[in-house]
Protein backbone atom coordinates (compact mmCIF):
# COMPACT_ATOMS: atom_id res chain seq x y z
CA UNK A 1 0.00 0.00 0.00
CA UNK A 2 2.70 2.47 0.99
CA UNK A 3 5.72 3.01 -1.16
CA UNK A 4 9.22 3.94 -0.12
CA UNK A 5 10.11 7.62 0.14
CA UNK A 6 10.66 9.12 -3.27
CA UNK A 7 11.19 12.60 -4.59
CA UNK A 8 8.22 14.50 -5.88
CA UNK A 9 9.23 14.61 -9.50
CA UNK A 10 10.24 10.99 -9.49
CA UNK A 11 9.58 9.27 -12.74
CA UNK A 12 7.46 9.94 -15.75
CA UNK A 13 4.65 7.86 -14.34
CA UNK A 14 4.01 10.10 -11.37
CA UNK A 15 1.05 11.74 -13.15
CA UNK A 16 -1.11 9.02 -11.65
CA UNK A 17 -0.76 8.49 -7.92
CA UNK A 18 -1.65 5.17 -6.32
CA UNK A 19 -4.59 6.87 -4.63
CA UNK A 20 -5.92 7.89 -8.05
CA UNK A 21 -5.49 4.33 -9.31
CA UNK A 22 -7.34 2.90 -6.30
CA UNK A 23 -10.09 5.47 -6.81
CA UNK A 24 -10.44 4.61 -10.52
CA UNK A 25 -10.60 0.92 -9.69
CA UNK A 26 -13.11 1.46 -6.89
CA UNK A 27 -15.36 3.57 -9.12
CA UNK A 28 -15.23 0.97 -11.89
CA UNK A 29 -15.73 -2.04 -9.63
CA UNK A 30 -18.02 -0.72 -6.88
CA UNK A 31 -20.20 1.81 -8.67
CA UNK A 32 -22.09 -0.78 -10.78
CA UNK A 33 -22.84 -2.77 -7.62
CA UNK A 34 -23.99 0.32 -5.71
CA UNK A 35 -26.26 1.23 -8.63
CA UNK A 36 -28.11 -2.03 -8.14
CA UNK A 37 -29.13 -1.18 -4.58
CA UNK A 38 -32.57 0.39 -4.52
CA UNK A 39 -33.78 2.88 -1.95
CA UNK A 40 -30.49 3.86 -0.35
CA UNK A 41 -31.90 6.02 2.46
CA UNK A 42 -29.63 8.40 4.36
CA UNK A 43 -29.75 6.06 7.36
CA UNK A 44 -28.58 3.11 5.25
CA UNK A 45 -25.89 5.29 3.74
CA UNK A 46 -24.73 6.33 7.19
CA UNK A 47 -24.54 2.71 8.37
CA UNK A 48 -22.56 1.82 5.24
CA UNK A 49 -20.23 4.85 5.24
CA UNK A 50 -19.66 5.65 8.93
CA UNK A 51 -17.32 2.68 9.57
CA UNK A 52 -15.16 3.68 6.60
CA UNK A 53 -15.05 7.32 7.65
CA UNK A 54 -14.32 6.46 11.28
CA UNK A 55 -11.77 3.71 10.67
CA UNK A 56 -10.03 5.03 7.57
CA UNK A 57 -10.93 8.73 7.49
CA UNK A 58 -10.19 9.75 11.07
CA UNK A 59 -6.64 8.29 11.19
CA UNK A 60 -5.40 10.66 8.49
CA UNK A 61 -5.78 13.49 11.01
CA UNK A 62 -4.70 11.45 14.01
CA UNK A 63 -1.03 12.34 13.86
CA UNK A 64 -1.48 16.08 13.58
CA UNK A 65 0.48 16.42 16.83
CA UNK A 66 3.48 14.53 15.44
CA UNK A 67 3.43 16.43 12.14
CA UNK A 68 3.20 19.80 13.86
CA UNK A 69 5.66 19.08 16.63
CA UNK A 70 8.26 17.83 14.18
CA UNK A 71 8.80 21.38 12.93
CA UNK A 72 7.61 23.42 15.91
CA UNK A 73 8.91 23.51 19.47
CA UNK A 74 5.70 22.91 21.37
CA UNK A 75 4.84 20.51 24.17
CA UNK A 76 2.27 17.78 23.47
CA UNK A 77 -0.02 18.92 26.28
CA UNK A 78 0.04 22.50 24.99
CA UNK A 79 -0.61 21.34 21.42
CA UNK A 80 -3.57 19.19 22.47
CA UNK A 81 -4.89 22.02 24.64
CA UNK A 82 -4.84 24.51 21.75
CA UNK A 83 -6.23 21.86 19.35
CA UNK A 84 -9.16 21.05 21.61
CA UNK A 85 -9.65 24.76 22.29
CA UNK A 86 -10.14 25.40 18.57
CA UNK A 87 -12.50 22.41 18.35
CA UNK A 88 -14.51 23.85 21.28
CA UNK A 89 -14.59 27.30 19.71
CA UNK A 90 -15.86 25.81 16.48
CA UNK A 91 -18.68 24.01 18.28
CA UNK A 92 -19.53 27.36 19.85
CA UNK A 93 -19.80 28.91 16.37
CA UNK A 94 -22.21 26.09 15.44
CA UNK A 95 -24.35 26.96 18.47
CA UNK A 96 -24.36 30.70 17.75
CA UNK A 97 -24.54 30.71 13.96
CA UNK A 98 -24.91 27.35 12.22
CA UNK A 99 -24.86 28.92 8.75
CA UNK A 100 -21.52 30.65 9.47
CA UNK A 101 -20.06 27.42 10.87
CA UNK A 102 -21.32 25.45 7.90
CA UNK A 103 -20.05 27.98 5.35
CA UNK A 104 -16.65 28.12 7.03
CA UNK A 105 -16.53 24.33 7.06
CA UNK A 106 -17.20 24.20 3.33
CA UNK A 107 -14.55 26.81 2.53
CA UNK A 108 -11.90 25.21 4.78
CA UNK A 109 -12.71 21.79 3.35
CA UNK A 110 -12.52 23.10 -0.21
CA UNK A 111 -9.03 24.48 0.38
CA UNK A 112 -7.90 21.39 2.26
CA UNK A 113 -9.22 18.94 -0.33
CA UNK A 114 -7.60 20.93 -3.14
CA UNK A 115 -4.31 21.10 -1.26
CA UNK A 116 -4.16 17.35 -0.72
CA UNK A 117 -5.12 16.76 -4.36
CA UNK A 118 -2.41 18.95 -5.90
CA UNK A 119 0.36 19.51 -3.39
CA UNK A 120 2.36 16.47 -4.50
CA UNK A 121 2.93 18.18 -7.83
CA UNK A 122 4.64 21.21 -6.26
CA UNK A 123 7.86 21.73 -4.35
CA UNK A 124 6.66 24.91 -2.64
CA UNK A 125 3.41 26.59 -1.68
CA UNK A 126 2.24 29.97 -2.96
CA UNK A 127 -0.84 32.18 -3.12
CA UNK A 128 -1.53 31.20 -6.72
CA UNK A 129 -1.43 27.55 -5.72
CA UNK A 130 -3.77 28.29 -2.83
CA UNK A 131 -6.17 29.73 -5.41
CA UNK A 132 -5.97 26.50 -7.42
CA UNK A 133 -6.59 24.42 -4.29
CA UNK A 134 -9.62 26.46 -3.34
CA UNK A 135 -11.16 26.53 -6.81
CA UNK A 136 -10.71 22.77 -7.20
CA UNK A 137 -12.21 22.18 -3.77
CA UNK A 138 -15.14 24.50 -4.48
CA UNK A 139 -15.78 22.65 -7.77
CA UNK A 140 -15.80 19.39 -5.88
CA UNK A 141 -18.07 20.49 -3.04
CA UNK A 142 -20.38 22.57 -5.24
CA UNK A 143 -20.59 19.55 -7.57
CA UNK A 144 -21.42 17.24 -4.67
CA UNK A 145 -24.19 19.54 -3.48
CA UNK A 146 -25.49 20.50 -6.93
CA UNK A 147 -25.64 16.92 -8.17
CA UNK A 148 -27.40 15.75 -5.01
CA UNK A 149 -29.50 18.81 -4.35
CA UNK A 150 -32.78 16.89 -4.11
CA UNK A 151 -31.39 14.51 -1.53
CA UNK A 152 -29.87 17.38 0.46
CA UNK A 153 -33.11 19.39 0.34
CA UNK A 154 -35.17 16.47 1.58
CA UNK A 155 -32.56 15.73 4.25
CA UNK A 156 -32.48 19.29 5.56
CA UNK A 157 -36.27 19.28 5.56
CA UNK A 158 -36.47 16.00 7.43
CA UNK A 159 -34.41 16.94 10.48
CA UNK A 160 -35.15 20.04 12.54
CA UNK A 161 -31.50 20.98 13.16
CA UNK A 162 -30.75 21.05 9.45
CA UNK A 163 -33.64 23.39 8.70
CA UNK A 164 -31.45 26.45 9.37
CA UNK A 165 -29.19 25.30 6.56
CA UNK A 166 -32.09 24.74 4.16
CA UNK A 167 -32.14 28.28 2.78
CA UNK A 168 -28.44 28.04 2.07
CA UNK A 169 -28.93 25.10 -0.31
CA UNK A 170 -30.55 27.11 -3.07
CA UNK A 171 -30.46 24.98 -6.27
CA UNK A 172 -29.81 27.98 -8.52
CA UNK A 173 -27.01 29.26 -6.27
CA UNK A 174 -25.21 25.92 -6.37
CA UNK A 175 -25.78 25.48 -10.08
CA UNK A 176 -24.11 28.83 -10.68
CA UNK A 177 -21.36 28.11 -8.17
CA UNK A 178 -20.68 24.73 -9.74
CA UNK A 179 -20.58 26.08 -13.29
CA UNK A 180 -18.55 29.14 -12.29
CA UNK A 181 -16.01 27.11 -10.33
CA UNK A 182 -15.59 24.63 -13.18
CA UNK A 183 -14.95 27.43 -15.67
CA UNK A 184 -12.52 29.08 -13.22
CA UNK A 185 -10.77 25.77 -12.69
CA UNK A 186 -10.23 25.27 -16.43
CA UNK A 187 -8.80 28.80 -16.70
CA UNK A 188 -6.55 28.19 -13.67
CA UNK A 189 -5.31 24.92 -15.13
CA UNK A 190 -4.47 26.69 -18.41
CA UNK A 191 -2.53 29.36 -16.47
CA UNK A 192 -0.61 26.65 -14.60
CA UNK A 193 0.23 24.90 -17.87
CA UNK A 194 1.36 28.15 -19.49
CA UNK A 195 3.58 28.97 -16.51
CA UNK A 196 4.90 25.38 -16.54
CA UNK A 197 3.67 24.68 -13.02
CA UNK A 198 1.73 21.67 -14.23
CA UNK A 199 2.23 19.53 -17.33
CA UNK A 200 -0.55 18.83 -19.82
CA UNK A 201 -0.50 15.18 -18.73
CA UNK A 202 -0.94 16.12 -15.08
CA UNK A 203 -3.85 18.40 -15.91
CA UNK A 204 -5.38 15.73 -18.17
CA UNK A 205 -5.17 13.24 -15.30
CA UNK A 206 -6.73 15.71 -12.87
CA UNK A 207 -9.50 16.52 -15.36
CA UNK A 208 -10.20 12.81 -15.72
CA UNK A 209 -10.26 12.31 -11.96
CA UNK A 210 -12.58 15.26 -11.42
CA UNK A 211 -14.89 14.01 -14.18
CA UNK A 212 -15.03 10.59 -12.54
CA UNK A 213 -15.65 12.20 -9.17
CA UNK A 214 -18.55 14.20 -10.55
CA UNK A 215 -19.96 11.13 -12.32
CA UNK A 216 -19.76 9.17 -9.06
CA UNK A 217 -21.49 12.06 -7.22
CA UNK A 218 -24.22 12.04 -9.87
CA UNK A 219 -24.91 8.34 -9.99
CA UNK A 220 -24.43 7.36 -6.35
CA UNK A 221 -26.26 8.66 -3.28
CA UNK A 222 -24.80 11.68 -1.48
CA UNK A 223 -22.82 9.97 1.28
CA UNK A 224 -21.66 7.05 -0.86
CA UNK A 225 -20.16 9.35 -3.49
CA UNK A 226 -18.53 11.53 -0.88
CA UNK A 227 -17.13 8.58 1.09
CA UNK A 228 -15.59 7.10 -2.06
CA UNK A 229 -13.78 10.38 -2.60
CA UNK A 230 -12.96 11.12 1.03
CA UNK A 231 -11.54 7.74 1.92
CA UNK A 232 -9.58 6.95 -1.20
CA UNK A 233 -8.56 10.19 -2.83
CA UNK A 234 -8.21 12.26 0.30
CA UNK A 235 -7.49 10.23 3.46
CA UNK A 236 -5.49 7.50 1.71
CA UNK A 237 -3.45 10.04 -0.25
CA UNK A 238 -2.74 12.17 2.82
CA UNK A 239 -1.73 9.13 4.88
CA UNK A 240 0.68 8.08 2.15
CA UNK A 241 2.31 11.50 2.30
CA UNK A 242 2.39 11.51 6.10
CA UNK A 243 4.01 8.10 6.11
CA UNK A 244 6.58 9.17 3.54
CA UNK A 245 7.38 12.30 5.55
CA UNK A 246 7.75 10.46 8.86
CA UNK A 247 9.90 7.79 7.24
CA UNK A 248 12.07 10.41 5.65
CA UNK A 249 12.59 11.97 9.11
CA UNK A 250 13.23 8.56 10.68
CA UNK A 251 10.22 8.95 12.95
CA UNK A 252 8.85 5.61 11.75
CA UNK A 253 10.60 2.78 9.97
CA UNK A 254 7.73 0.64 8.84
CA UNK A 255 4.00 0.50 8.42
CA UNK A 256 3.40 -1.14 11.82
CA UNK A 257 5.10 1.73 13.63
CA UNK A 258 3.06 4.16 11.57
CA UNK A 259 -0.19 2.43 12.54
CA UNK A 260 0.88 2.47 16.21
CA UNK A 261 1.44 6.20 15.90
CA UNK A 262 -2.04 6.66 14.45
CA UNK A 263 -3.85 4.55 17.03
CA UNK A 264 -4.06 6.72 20.21
CA UNK A 265 -5.78 9.76 18.69
CA UNK A 266 -7.80 7.65 16.26
CA UNK A 267 -9.25 5.62 19.11
CA UNK A 268 -9.80 8.77 21.24
CA UNK A 269 -11.60 10.52 18.36
CA UNK A 270 -13.78 7.51 17.58
CA UNK A 271 -14.65 7.10 21.27
CA UNK A 272 -15.43 10.83 21.51
CA UNK A 273 -17.78 10.66 18.52
CA UNK A 274 -19.36 7.44 19.81
CA UNK A 275 -19.92 9.12 23.18
CA UNK A 276 -21.76 11.95 21.43
CA UNK A 277 -23.84 9.42 19.48
CA UNK A 278 -24.68 7.55 22.70
CA UNK A 279 -25.73 10.87 24.25
CA UNK A 280 -28.06 11.40 21.28
CA UNK A 281 -29.39 7.87 21.66
CA UNK A 282 -30.29 8.40 25.31
CA UNK A 283 -31.72 11.85 24.69
CA UNK A 284 -28.93 13.69 26.53
CA UNK A 285 -28.17 15.64 23.38
CA UNK A 286 -31.13 16.93 21.41
CA UNK A 287 -29.58 16.62 17.95
CA UNK A 288 -29.91 14.01 15.22
CA UNK A 289 -27.06 11.56 14.54
CA UNK A 290 -26.30 13.18 11.21
CA UNK A 291 -26.08 16.65 12.73
CA UNK A 292 -23.76 15.45 15.51
CA UNK A 293 -21.47 13.89 12.88
CA UNK A 294 -21.50 17.08 10.81
CA UNK A 295 -20.69 19.32 13.80
CA UNK A 296 -17.98 17.05 15.19
CA UNK A 297 -16.30 16.46 11.83
CA UNK A 298 -16.34 20.17 10.99
CA UNK A 299 -14.95 21.03 14.45
CA UNK A 300 -12.05 18.60 13.98
CA UNK A 301 -11.49 19.86 10.45
CA UNK A 302 -10.68 23.44 11.50
CA UNK A 303 -7.39 22.77 13.39
CA UNK A 304 -6.55 19.87 11.05
CA UNK A 305 -6.59 22.17 8.01
CA UNK A 306 -4.16 24.54 9.75
CA UNK A 307 -1.77 21.74 10.73
CA UNK A 308 -1.89 20.21 7.26
CA UNK A 309 -1.22 23.56 5.65
CA UNK A 310 1.95 23.85 7.76
CA UNK A 311 2.78 20.23 7.04
CA UNK A 312 2.67 20.72 3.27
CA UNK A 313 4.87 23.83 3.58
CA UNK A 314 7.48 21.88 5.62
CA UNK A 315 7.09 18.68 3.65
CA UNK A 316 8.32 20.24 0.44
CA UNK A 317 11.33 22.00 1.89
CA UNK B 1 -24.71 -10.64 -47.99
CA UNK B 2 -21.84 -8.70 -49.56
CA UNK B 3 -21.47 -4.99 -50.15
CA UNK B 4 -22.80 -5.34 -53.71
CA UNK B 5 -26.10 -6.58 -52.35
CA UNK B 6 -26.52 -3.70 -49.93
CA UNK B 7 -29.23 -1.50 -51.37
CA UNK B 8 -28.69 1.58 -49.27
CA UNK B 9 -27.04 2.87 -46.16
CA UNK B 10 -29.45 5.03 -44.18
CA UNK B 11 -28.09 8.58 -43.98
CA UNK B 12 -28.90 8.87 -40.31
CA UNK B 13 -27.43 5.53 -39.31
CA UNK B 14 -24.30 6.47 -37.39
CA UNK B 15 -23.56 2.83 -36.58
CA UNK B 16 -23.46 1.82 -40.25
CA UNK B 17 -21.36 4.89 -40.98
CA UNK B 18 -18.80 3.98 -38.33
CA UNK B 19 -18.71 0.37 -39.52
CA UNK B 20 -17.75 1.51 -43.02
CA UNK B 21 -15.27 4.19 -41.94
CA UNK B 22 -13.86 1.85 -39.30
CA UNK B 23 -13.27 -0.81 -41.93
CA UNK B 24 -11.52 1.58 -44.32
CA UNK B 25 -9.47 3.22 -41.57
CA UNK B 26 -8.26 -0.17 -40.26
CA UNK B 27 -7.36 -1.33 -43.76
CA UNK B 28 -5.52 1.90 -44.55
CA UNK B 29 -3.65 1.72 -41.22
CA UNK B 30 -2.62 -1.88 -41.96
CA UNK B 31 -1.20 -0.94 -45.36
CA UNK B 32 0.62 1.99 -43.75
CA UNK B 33 2.19 -0.14 -40.99
CA UNK B 34 3.20 -2.91 -43.40
CA UNK B 35 4.84 -0.46 -45.81
CA UNK B 36 6.53 1.62 -43.12
CA UNK B 37 7.98 -1.56 -41.61
CA UNK B 38 10.77 -1.28 -44.15
CA UNK B 39 11.85 2.15 -42.86
CA UNK B 40 12.54 1.23 -39.23
CA UNK B 41 15.47 -0.53 -37.57
CA UNK B 42 15.41 -4.33 -37.40
CA UNK B 43 14.51 -4.43 -33.69
CA UNK B 44 11.27 -2.54 -34.40
CA UNK B 45 10.10 -4.54 -37.38
CA UNK B 46 8.27 -7.12 -35.31
CA UNK B 47 6.44 -4.41 -33.35
CA UNK B 48 5.25 -2.79 -36.57
CA UNK B 49 4.23 -6.15 -37.97
CA UNK B 50 2.10 -6.74 -34.87
CA UNK B 51 0.58 -3.24 -35.22
CA UNK B 52 -0.27 -4.05 -38.85
CA UNK B 53 -1.73 -7.42 -37.87
CA UNK B 54 -3.96 -5.83 -35.21
CA UNK B 55 -5.51 -3.39 -37.66
CA UNK B 56 -5.64 -5.97 -40.48
CA UNK B 57 -7.46 -8.55 -38.34
CA UNK B 58 -9.84 -5.80 -37.25
CA UNK B 59 -10.36 -4.68 -40.88
CA UNK B 60 -11.36 -8.21 -41.94
CA UNK B 61 -13.81 -8.48 -39.04
CA UNK B 62 -15.21 -5.03 -39.75
CA UNK B 63 -15.79 -6.13 -43.35
CA UNK B 64 -18.05 -8.92 -42.08
CA UNK B 65 -19.56 -6.93 -39.22
CA UNK B 66 -20.74 -4.04 -41.38
CA UNK B 67 -22.54 -6.47 -43.71
CA UNK B 68 -24.00 -8.40 -40.81
CA UNK B 69 -25.24 -5.20 -39.25
CA UNK B 70 -26.78 -3.89 -42.50
CA UNK B 71 -28.45 -7.21 -43.24
CA UNK B 72 -29.86 -7.89 -39.79
CA UNK B 73 -29.75 -4.56 -37.90
CA UNK B 74 -28.39 -6.52 -34.94
CA UNK B 75 -25.19 -6.29 -32.93
CA UNK B 76 -22.55 -8.61 -34.40
CA UNK B 77 -21.52 -9.70 -30.90
CA UNK B 78 -19.84 -12.99 -31.82
CA UNK B 79 -17.80 -11.44 -34.64
CA UNK B 80 -16.86 -8.55 -32.38
CA UNK B 81 -15.50 -10.82 -29.68
CA UNK B 82 -13.68 -13.06 -32.16
CA UNK B 83 -11.93 -9.91 -33.37
CA UNK B 84 -11.07 -8.79 -29.82
CA UNK B 85 -9.91 -12.26 -28.77
CA UNK B 86 -7.24 -11.97 -31.45
CA UNK B 87 -6.38 -8.29 -31.35
CA UNK B 88 -6.40 -7.43 -27.62
CA UNK B 89 -3.77 -10.07 -26.71
CA UNK B 90 -1.74 -8.71 -29.63
CA UNK B 91 -1.88 -5.28 -28.01
CA UNK B 92 -0.43 -6.91 -24.90
CA UNK B 93 2.30 -8.34 -27.13
CA UNK B 94 3.10 -4.74 -28.10
CA UNK B 95 3.67 -3.84 -24.45
CA UNK B 96 5.97 -6.84 -24.12
CA UNK B 97 7.93 -6.07 -27.28
CA UNK B 98 8.40 -2.43 -26.30
CA UNK B 99 9.77 -3.30 -22.87
CA UNK B 100 11.71 -6.40 -23.96
CA UNK B 101 14.88 -4.41 -24.46
CA UNK B 102 14.58 -3.18 -20.86
CA UNK B 103 14.42 -6.77 -19.60
CA UNK B 104 10.77 -7.82 -19.89
CA UNK B 105 10.35 -11.55 -19.29
CA UNK B 106 8.00 -13.88 -21.15
CA UNK B 107 6.00 -14.20 -17.90
CA UNK B 108 4.86 -10.59 -18.29
CA UNK B 109 3.45 -11.38 -21.72
CA UNK B 110 1.50 -14.37 -20.41
CA UNK B 111 0.13 -12.43 -17.44
CA UNK B 112 -1.10 -9.68 -19.73
CA UNK B 113 -2.59 -12.18 -22.18
CA UNK B 114 -4.37 -14.03 -19.37
CA UNK B 115 -5.77 -10.79 -17.99
CA UNK B 116 -6.99 -9.72 -21.43
CA UNK B 117 -8.59 -13.13 -22.09
CA UNK B 118 -10.30 -12.98 -18.67
CA UNK B 119 -11.58 -9.48 -19.51
CA UNK B 120 -12.93 -10.60 -22.89
CA UNK B 121 -14.47 -13.91 -21.80
CA UNK B 122 -16.32 -12.24 -18.91
CA UNK B 123 -17.44 -9.43 -21.24
CA UNK B 124 -18.63 -11.97 -23.83
CA UNK B 125 -20.68 -13.93 -21.30
CA UNK B 126 -22.14 -10.63 -20.05
CA UNK B 127 -23.16 -9.62 -23.53
CA UNK B 128 -23.92 -12.79 -25.45
CA UNK B 129 -25.81 -14.57 -22.71
CA UNK B 130 -27.78 -11.57 -21.56
CA UNK B 131 -31.44 -12.69 -21.20
CA UNK B 132 -33.77 -11.45 -23.95
CA UNK B 133 -35.22 -8.44 -22.17
CA UNK B 134 -31.92 -7.64 -20.54
CA UNK B 135 -30.89 -8.37 -16.99
CA UNK B 136 -29.15 -5.71 -14.92
CA UNK B 137 -27.74 -8.19 -12.42
CA UNK B 138 -26.29 -10.35 -15.22
CA UNK B 139 -24.83 -7.33 -16.98
CA UNK B 140 -23.35 -5.88 -13.76
CA UNK B 141 -21.92 -9.17 -12.49
CA UNK B 142 -20.06 -10.03 -15.69
CA UNK B 143 -19.18 -6.39 -16.30
CA UNK B 144 -17.51 -6.16 -12.90
CA UNK B 145 -15.69 -9.47 -13.41
CA UNK B 146 -14.46 -8.26 -16.79
CA UNK B 147 -13.31 -5.00 -15.19
CA UNK B 148 -11.03 -6.96 -12.84
CA UNK B 149 -8.96 -7.98 -15.88
CA UNK B 150 -8.95 -4.41 -17.16
CA UNK B 151 -7.83 -3.04 -13.78
CA UNK B 152 -4.95 -5.54 -13.71
CA UNK B 153 -3.73 -4.41 -17.15
CA UNK B 154 -4.18 -0.78 -16.11
CA UNK B 155 -2.10 -1.37 -12.99
CA UNK B 156 0.63 -3.13 -14.95
CA UNK B 157 0.78 -0.30 -17.47
CA UNK B 158 0.87 2.51 -14.87
CA UNK B 159 2.57 1.06 -11.81
CA UNK B 160 3.46 -2.57 -12.43
CA UNK B 161 6.06 -4.36 -14.49
CA UNK B 162 5.49 -2.48 -17.75
CA UNK B 163 5.78 0.92 -16.05
CA UNK B 164 8.89 -0.09 -14.10
CA UNK B 165 10.59 -1.54 -17.16
CA UNK B 166 9.80 1.54 -19.21
CA UNK B 167 11.15 3.77 -16.43
CA UNK B 168 14.32 1.69 -16.36
CA UNK B 169 14.68 1.89 -20.13
CA UNK B 170 17.48 4.06 -21.48
CA UNK B 171 15.38 5.11 -24.46
CA UNK B 172 13.31 8.30 -23.96
CA UNK B 173 11.18 7.23 -26.94
CA UNK B 174 10.24 3.97 -25.19
CA UNK B 175 9.48 5.82 -21.93
CA UNK B 176 7.26 8.32 -23.70
CA UNK B 177 5.68 5.65 -25.88
CA UNK B 178 4.78 3.30 -23.06
CA UNK B 179 3.34 6.22 -21.11
CA UNK B 180 1.17 7.11 -24.10
CA UNK B 181 0.04 3.50 -24.41
CA UNK B 182 -0.82 3.54 -20.70
CA UNK B 183 -3.03 6.55 -21.44
CA UNK B 184 -4.69 4.57 -24.23
CA UNK B 185 -5.48 1.80 -21.75
CA UNK B 186 -6.81 4.32 -19.24
CA UNK B 187 -8.93 6.50 -21.52
CA UNK B 188 -9.31 4.62 -24.81
CA UNK B 189 -10.17 1.27 -23.32
CA UNK B 190 -12.60 2.94 -20.92
CA UNK B 191 -14.88 3.74 -23.89
CA UNK B 192 -15.80 0.04 -24.19
CA UNK B 193 -17.68 -0.14 -20.86
CA UNK B 194 -19.82 2.78 -22.03
CA UNK B 195 -20.92 0.67 -25.00
CA UNK B 196 -21.36 -2.37 -22.77
CA UNK B 197 -23.69 -0.41 -20.46
CA UNK B 198 -25.95 0.43 -23.43
CA UNK B 199 -27.09 -3.18 -23.97
CA UNK B 200 -30.55 -4.14 -22.68
CA UNK B 201 -30.42 -4.19 -18.88
CA UNK B 202 -27.21 -2.17 -18.84
CA UNK B 203 -27.11 0.89 -16.63
CA UNK B 204 -27.09 3.48 -19.45
CA UNK B 205 -29.91 1.54 -21.12
CA UNK B 206 -32.15 1.47 -18.06
CA UNK B 207 -31.24 4.86 -16.55
CA UNK B 208 -31.07 7.01 -19.70
CA UNK B 209 -32.75 4.82 -22.32
CA UNK B 210 -29.65 4.61 -24.49
CA UNK B 211 -30.53 1.98 -27.08
CA UNK B 212 -28.58 -1.15 -27.86
CA UNK B 213 -27.53 0.31 -31.24
CA UNK B 214 -25.20 2.56 -29.22
CA UNK B 215 -23.25 -0.53 -28.17
CA UNK B 216 -21.76 -0.77 -31.65
CA UNK B 217 -21.37 2.98 -32.01
CA UNK B 218 -19.15 3.18 -28.91
CA UNK B 219 -17.30 -0.02 -29.77
CA UNK B 220 -16.54 1.22 -33.29
CA UNK B 221 -15.28 4.58 -32.03
CA UNK B 222 -13.17 2.88 -29.33
CA UNK B 223 -11.74 0.36 -31.81
CA UNK B 224 -10.70 3.09 -34.24
CA UNK B 225 -9.02 5.12 -31.48
CA UNK B 226 -7.32 2.22 -29.75
CA UNK B 227 -6.23 -0.05 -32.56
CA UNK B 228 -5.01 2.63 -34.96
CA UNK B 229 -3.82 4.90 -32.16
CA UNK B 230 -1.93 2.07 -30.46
CA UNK B 231 -0.22 1.27 -33.75
CA UNK B 232 0.66 4.89 -34.42
CA UNK B 233 2.30 5.22 -31.00
CA UNK B 234 4.39 2.13 -31.68
CA UNK B 235 5.23 3.50 -35.14
CA UNK B 236 6.29 6.80 -33.59
CA UNK B 237 8.61 5.05 -31.11
CA UNK B 238 10.08 2.92 -33.89
CA UNK B 239 10.66 5.74 -36.35
CA UNK B 240 12.04 8.10 -33.66
CA UNK B 241 14.49 5.47 -32.44
CA UNK B 242 15.48 4.50 -35.97
CA UNK B 243 16.24 8.06 -37.06
CA UNK B 244 18.94 8.48 -34.37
Amino acid sequence: MFSCPRSFDAGAFFVMSKAVFVFLSAVLLLMPLILMVDDFTIQKQLIFCAPFILILGIPHGAIDNHLFQKENQIRTSRFIGIYLGVVGLYVLVWLISPVTAYLLFLVLSAYHFGQSQFSHYFKSQSKLKAVLYTIWGVSLIAGLIHLNINEITSLTGEFAEFSVLQSFHDPLLFEMLFTGSLVSLVVTWIVFILYKQLSIQQVAMEALVLTLLLVSFFVTPLLIGFTLYFIILHAFQVMQEEYRYLRLHRRVNNIVQFIKLLLPLTISSILGILLLLVMVHFGLLDWSYGYVLLVSISAITAPHVYVMNRFYAFFKR
Amino acid sequence: MTLLEVLSIPKDDAVAFTFFTGYMAMLAASIFFFFERGRVDGKWKLSLLVSGLITFIAAVHYYYMRDYYLATGENPTALRYIDWTLTVPLMCVEFYLLTKAAGAKLGLLWKLILASVWMLVAGYIGEAFNPGEGSTSHSVLWGVLSTVGYVYILYTAWFGEVAKLAEASSSPAVKRGVRTLAWFVLVGWAIYPIGYMCMPGGWLNTAFGWGSQNVDLFYNIADAINKIGFGLVVYNIAITSSEK
